[in-house]
């Protein structure tokens, strides 16, 4: 596709978004609930992206997964745009700039720069290959959504996905890329408009530079990650529940369970801060009825995905109740699986046991870097929210009683962040990204007027623009891999193979596999670089072949792999020596190395590649470990059979998984 | 008089002194944390230079 085409897709989808944003506003009669143009903008676009989202899915499940279904979505969010874009319009507003503001300007234009250039390079990101761009790549393939049986990364919630499948249907990659790049900035651009409602233009310019030069942003910004997404969300539900409080409109609020609906549909984590908002709500003195008209809201924007993984798991949160009740055993989930899924999940991803001692800890293990396992440094939240808690304690104590709303979104996160940490799932700090926003909109306001009551402007600027520093200067070593894609004349392969461990393997296949051939593959970062029928064999999140370490039947896994259609296995490991490869350690790949010996794998090519923990990092020096990938043909004639296993398997020869 | 006016100025400031320090410490924890990242592009930057 012309760099033309992807751009005018990318500009049809924005403008179609603010569309049925306006449309919302315009059926609740709610156009004038919200102040300001930029704001009224922000929440339109970030309530018409839930809505196209939600569309898509009908035709997604209904096989009509094509092109000219996303350009009608389109161009009917485009008409709406064009009848009411009137009301977007604010009154003429002639703005001074001060020379910190054009310094923060600057800096923002900087930050956005960078963004720019990540949107304009291929995505890299080990999520976002593995599943968040590559589903939707799969479902548009195949012309419809398919259900995928794999657990965290597959019978989720995919309602951002469909806007994803959308971009790359009508732009292709570059628009897919660069729409990530303006649902990043969404959250940020609303957090200043709702800011500016308190603060003077320079601190909430200081407020948008430092937000958006986050770690966690910056990671989860450009790639596919749905996190930011969901920030959006949460923030425009809090801003139109203060909405409706404020004008006393039951409308507005049901407005805002349609926002809360649509982080329901976009992350499981939708389900915890529908639920927090919920409880504020029901402190209203009319909280019975308010919470009653948020919840079908909720439920009409936030079903659909639930609903889907009912039909075919008969678990709307698969696999959590699949787990917890104990359902029997299916073709997909096994009780002994799920028994090693958790307890998997426990040793991966619950780094703190679940005291009341950690729970009022994790902000600063997480900022501090303390515990590295939890992700806070490179990809954490920064020093801003601790930075500023001192004068915003004290400012608690000093709001009015317009001023008090602020404290709406705190309490929602603290709500979130308790039952987050209790709950027992993965504990890393940037799933708390959809709940930062609130905090910052709680904390920064308040903040910086008790900075300017108490001669304090001085001390927090310097906090601010040390934070401002470093954060942009962790942005400009993140984006240097991009600048270099960008202003050297580097490929789209050579891109990949610098910074994606095992790309030259999947560009292999691509190129060189048989016609009729299907591969399986353990490494799940390539998924979205394989163009090739395949099928991926997670040892822990899927059952379907089951490859856990601790798996020996070499019978039953044959079985499995031949009732996929596979025909060739993409392996781990240096098998150039199949007696004494290290890797035999572990009975999976023993059994792997019997089937090798016994001519069932076949030898077909060595892939040799390394391992890249940072892909920033590794430019600066960072070592990384040279490792093999192995690709094997399957050879039925010399492998073992099982006699009853192969009818039994799950009965979908076409899935990708 | 010297004493009374230096305690009230030192009243007056020890709120301004206590957000100082505060931001400095935190600061200063916070670039402690990313240490040995500093360290590796400092080493690539003089690496570089050389």
């Amino acid at each position: 596709m012309s760099i033309f085409q992807s751009l005018f897709a990318l500009g049809g989808m924005i403008v179609a978004c603010i569309g049925y944003g306006l449309l919302t506003l315009s059926a609740f009669r709610a156009d004038q609930c919200l102040r300001g143009a930029l704001e009224r903008v922000c929440i339109c676009f970030i309530l018409g992206g839930g809505i196209s989202g939600w569309i898509l899915f009908f035709p997604g499940v209904l096989g009509a997964f094509s092109p000219a279904i996303f350009w009608a979505v389109i161009a009917v969010g485009i008409l709406f745009f064009a009848l009411r874009y009137r009301t977007l319009c604010g009154d003429p507003v002639r703005i001074r700039v001060t020379g910190v503001e054009a310094l923060l300007l600057a800096a923002i234009a900087l930050a956005a720069g960078f963004d720019l250039l990540e949107g304009l390079s291929p995505p890299a990101d080990a999520d976002t290959l593995a599943y968040h761009f590559s589903l939707p790549r799969d479902f548009l393939v195949d012309g419809r959504i398919t259900f995928v049986p794999r657990a965290i990364s597959g019978a989720i919630p995919l309602l951002v996905h469909m806007n994803y499948a959308a971009a790359l249907a009508t732009g292709g990659e570059l628009t897919l890329t660069l729409w990530t790049m303006v649902t990043g900035w969404a959250p940020a651009i609303l957090l200043y408009a709702v800011a500016r409602r308190h603060i003077d233009r320079s601190w909430a310019l200081a407020l948008l530079a430092i937000f958006v030069t986050t770690p966690a942003v910056l990671y989860g910004g450009g790639s596919g990650q749905i996190e930011i997404r969901c920030a959006a969300f949460a923030l425009a539900t809090v801003i139109l529940l203060l909405g409706a409080d404020r004008e006393s409109s039951l409308r507005i609020l049901a407005i805002a369970g349609l926002c809360a609906g649509f982080f329901v549909g976009a992350k499981f984590y939708g389900l915890i801060f529908a639920g927090a908002a919920g409880v504020v709500i029901l402190f209203h003195r009319d909280g019975l009825r308010r919470c009653l008209i948020f919840g079908l809201a909720i439920t009409l924007t936030g079903f659909q995905w639930y609903l889907w993984n009912w039909m075919h798991t008969g678990d709307p949160v698969f696999p959590m109740l699949t787990n917890l009740l104990i359902f029997a055993d299916s073709s997909f989930w096994t009780r002994e699986f799920g028994h090693d899924f958790a307890q998997t999940l426990a040793q991966g991803e619950l780094y703190l046991d679940r005291t009341l001692l950690n729970w009022i800890s994790y902000p600063v293990l997480s900022i501090f870097n303390i515990v590295e396992q939890l992700e806070g440094g490179r990809t954490g939240f920064g020093i801003l929210s601790i930075l500023i808690l001192p004068l915003s304690i004290v400012g608690m104590f000093r709001l009015d009683r317009r001023q008090r709303e602020l404290l709406v979104p705190i309490i929602i996160a603290a709500i979130f962040f308790t039952v987050w940490f209790f709950s027992g799932t993965a504990q890393r700090t940037r799933h708390l990204l959809p709940i930062y926003p609130l905090i910052i909109l709680g904390l920064f306001p308040v903040a910086a007027m008790v900075a300017q009551q108490s001669r304090l402007v001085f001390p927090l600027a310097a906090g601010l623009a040390a934070i401002l520093s470093i954060q942009l200067t962790g942005q400009a070593v993140f984006s240097k891999n991009f600048v270099e894609h960008a202003f050297t004349s580097e490929s789209r392969a050579a891109f990949y193979r610098r910074n994606v461990a095992d790309a030259n393997a999947a560009q292999w296949l691509n190129g060189n596999l048989p016609a009729q051939a299907k591969v399986g593959y353990m490494v799940r970062h390539i998924a979205y670089l394989i163009e090739r029928p395949a099928f991926k064999i997670h040892h822990h999140i899927q059952a379907v072949i089951d490859a856990r370490p601790t798996v020996t039947n070499e019978r039953k896994f044959i079985a499995q792999v031949r009732a996929q259609g596979l025909t060739h296995l993409l392996v781990p490991g240096d098998w150039q020596n199949v007696q004494a490869t290290p890797v035999r350690a572990m009975p999976f790949f023993d059994m792997i190395g019997r089937l090798i010996e016994s001519g069932c794998l076949q030898q077909q090519k060595r892939f040799d590649t390394i391992s890249i923990r940072s892909r920033t990092l590794r430019q600066f020096g960072e070592t990384s470990e040279p490792q093999q990938l192995w690709l094997f043909a399957l050879n039925p004639d010399r492998c073992p059979i099982e006699r009853s296993s192969v009818s039994t398997n799950f009965e979908v020869t076409g899935l990708r998984l | 008089m010297r004493a009374r006016w230096r305690f009230g100025w030192c009243r007056a400031h020890a709120f301004q002194f206590l957000i100082w320090g505060w931001v400095v410490a935190i600061v200063a924890s916070y670039l402690y944390g990313y240490a040995e990242t500093i360290r590796l592009l400092l080493t690539a930057v003089l690496r570089a230079q050389a």
